[in-house]
């Protein structure tokens, strides 16, 4: 335990901020799920040509190679400049499938999508649940059957995010026995143009669609498109998962402290409910705000630990996941509390927009990447040792 | 960079203390029926080992580390229930180095005189005397006293009308009376030294040693306790209230950790960052003692059960320099720790 002030950081710091004071779009992002596609696409490539995409990925592979404390520094930076949402439709390319194809993928993989994703051209969606694979994901009966040099699939993926409008797909379909469970499944990059794919856009309560049903009809796709190997595809998964459950999360984070920052301001100059004094005034409002601040800085304390952990490669284990589950429900609350603060003026869109999207998308956050329920089930197994 | 993972050395004062007090001071010791522990050679060792002067400067009998180290051995006090006096007698050696008495600092130190951590009921400061209660208070030693003017030591004598009484944490005894607040042995005002941010990592590291037991204590039963021929903690009723007393113990151990940086630092954001450490620690205490008494079933609400200790506890330090409801509106006060 110490702080290190250390010259490098600062300057870093600094490069960031004024970057991010320059470039940062003007304009609003959009608020359709297509104008948000070429708003995000365009920021990215913005990001790109200033030298800021994949912060995170080596440099060999067009990435910027940064440590992991850099990585942090940017995402404070990102956030306090209110930036827009990390969490876009470029998010999984680049948080996803692109550190997946670095880890596991062929030559030519890499060759092919790192840049594309990088530059904003190629967009990623995740072909992983199924309407009878959702937390149990070994479960997953999407069959694909080797044909000459193609993968055949049939089936259907649901809760896809924005296969309407992405390029390509983490594809995770079954090629071994049928109640093969975590053997026997194949992770392959599925394009979302091929033949035989329907997408089925589905409204989520919040009015956007997020969300759809993808169908698979004798698609062919090249062999050469798996990554790992033929029945493999678990430990291709597991991959995956161990980026979403890492850093990817700190960029999100940092922006939900600074939403939180922003309510706490608001609180101090608006009225609260009943209309005749601040909100902040009210003892309940302001012992809320206060707890959550407190919550907030303790997710923060926890990233700074990851943080170092990864600096000095040190294996953090079961330790490393913790922070899914808390973020999540202070996630959900901090916008429950943000509508309660803005009292009857809650019920408006036009008053109110902003905090009800946020609102309405945290209820997804308890559910996406493993329900609490799972995480609490991890945190349990292979942090406490608990059985099974 | 705030770095909050132990390094060697603050592992070993970590592992040491907890290997002693697991050895010497083991929880079944409160138990009905335990024999009594020879607390007078407790004592000696604690004093033999440094741990009452870890903070402070060799000069006058410390050990010359930081607040850092200060953390961990309370930490693990509090994880074996040690006496609250433990750590008064912590506070009232910085007091009285920083009033310049360097004997009294040295004798704290030593082991020779010992002070009884006290909370005032009504902590008006402008009054002459107030409502104040003492925990394991032998009669003699002297007061520990904060609030946020400032952190002081009083004499035996300044508490009057002292009359025994017994405690909602029933490890420690308590003492009532009205403490004369115009008379100070030494007073070390707020603006001098942040005391008062000292004495409130050092109760949240306290806490955290709390909830971090409980959890232990609660996890290893449910693993143990079979019910419906398997092992409790197989349902996920039990295991995921168990992940939240993990989470809880954590969460309150890194912002402790950060908090604590961050007054050793002088850090624009020390205020903030200890009151959210003080308030999540109580928090992770009380709700993994209400955990723990809860999760051994029948047996969790028997005096010989371990549990009931915890939720205890973590009341007597949750109303030690500044509730979590005072906290909360300490965290909510400051500006944003986002600079």
């Amino acid at each position: 335990m110490e702080y290190r002030n250390l010259i490098e950081e600062c300057h870093f710091r600094e490069e960031v901020r004024a970057w991010l004071r320059a470039n940062k779009p003007k304009e609003r992002r959009p608020g359709g799920p297509a104008e948000q596609m070429a708003y995000d696409r365009a920021w990215q490539r913005a990001q790109f040509d200033g030298g800021w995409a994949g912060l995170a990925w080596p440099k060999e592979y067009g990435g910027r190679g940064l440590s992991p404390s850099q990585q942090l520094i940017w995402s404070e930076e990102y956030a306090s400049a209110h930036c827009p949402p990390v969490h876009d439709t470029c998010w999984l390319g680049l948080n996803h499938a692109g550190p997946t194809l670095i880890a596991r993928g062929t030559e030519s993989q890499k060759s092919f999508h790192l840049p594309r994703i990088l530059r904003g051209e190629s967009a990623w969606c995740q072909g992983f649940s199924e309407p009878n694979a959702g937390s149990d994901l070994a479960a997953v009966r999407t069959r694909g059957v080797i044909d000459g040099h193609d993968l055949v699939v049939n089936g259907q993926k649901t809760w896809t995010t924005f296969a309407q409008l992405t390029d390509y797909q983490e594809l995770l379909v079954r090629t071994g026995p049928v109640d093969g469970r975590h053997r026997g499944l194949t992770w392959i990059i599925c394009d979302m143009r091929l033949p035989g794919i329907t997408v089925r856009p589905i409204k989520a309560l919040d009015g956007i669609y997020h969300n759809c049903e993808v169908f698979y009809d004798n698609v062919r796709i090249p062999l050469s498109s798996v990554v790992g190997e033929i029945d493999n595809g678990w430990s291709v998964v597991m991959t995956t998962f161990g980026f979403e459950r890492g850093a990817a999360a700190f960029s999100s984070f940092c922006q939900m402290a600074i939403a939180l920052e922003g309510l706490i301001s608001h609180a101090r100059s608006h009225p609260g409910p009943g209309g005749t004094r601040r909100a902040i005034d009210d003892g309940t409002i302001a012992h809320r705000l206060g707890v959550a601040r407190a919550q907030v800085q303790s997710l923060r304390a926890l990233m700074y630990m990851m943080v170092e952990a990864a600096e000095r490669n040190i294996e953090l284990g079961a330790e490393g996941s913790l922070m899914h589950l808390p973020y999540t429900e202070l996630d959900q609350s901090i916008y429950r509390l943000a509508l309660d603060i803005m009292g009857p003026h809650s019920m408006s869109r036009s008053a109110a927009n902003d905090w009800l999207l946020h609102y309405f998308k945290s209820f997804s956050a308890t559910i996406a990447g493993g329900t609490s329920e799972i995480q609490r089930n991890i945190i349990g197994e292979r942090l406490l040792g608990l059985p099974r | 960079m705030w770095k909050l993972l132990l390094n060697e050395d603050q592992t070993i004062v970590a592992d040491s203390v907890n290997a002693y007090l697991a050895r010497e001071l083991p929880i079944e010791r409160l138990r009905p029926k335990a024999a009594p522990c020879d607390l007078a050679r407790v004592r000696a060792d604690m004093v033999e080992h440094g741990w009452l002067g870890v903070g402070l400067p060799e000069a006058v009998g410390g050990s010359g580390l930081s607040l850092v180290e200060e953390v961990l051995v309370q930490r693990e006090c509090g994880r074996f229930l040690v006496t609250p006096a433990v750590l008064a007698t912590v506070l009232a050696a910085h007091v009285a180095h920083h009033a310049r008495n360097a004997d009294l600092a040295s004798s704290l130190i030593a082991g020779k005189t010992s002070a009884a951590l006290t909370i005032l009921t009504e902590p008006d400061a402008s009054a002459d005397t107030a409502r104040a209660y003492a925990f394991d208070w032998n009669g003699d030693d002297p007061l520990l006293v904060w609030n946020d003017q400032g952190m002081g030591l009083f004499d035996a004598a300044s508490l009057m009308q002292a009359k025994a009484d017994e405690c909602l944490d029933d490890s420690v005894t308590l003492h009532a009376g009205l403490l004369a607040l115009q008379r100070p042995r030494h007073w070390v005002d707020a603006k001098q030294a942040p005391l008062a941010l000292r004495g409130q990592i050092l109760l949240a590291a306290a806490l955290v040693g709390l909830a971090w037991h409980a959890c232990d204590l609660t996890v290893n039963y449910a693993k143990l306790r079979q019910q419906f021929g398997r092992p409790i903690g197989t349902f996920q009723a039990v295991k995921h209230r168990c992940a939240d007393m993990a989470v809880r113990a954590r969460l309150g151990w890194y912002q402790t950790g950060l908090a604590c940086l961050k007054v050793e630092t002088s850090a624009h954001d020390a205020v903030l960052q200890t009151a959210a450490a003080k308030l999540l620690a109580a928090q992770a205490a009380h709700e993994n003692g209400r955990d723990a008494v809860h999760l051994h079933g029948g047996l969790g609400f028997q005096s010989e059960c371990d549990a009931h200790w915890f939720m205890k506890r973590a009341h007597l330090y949750d109303q030690v320099g500044g509730s979590m409801q005072t906290q909360a509106r300490r965290v909510i006060a400051e500006p944003s720790p986002f600079a």
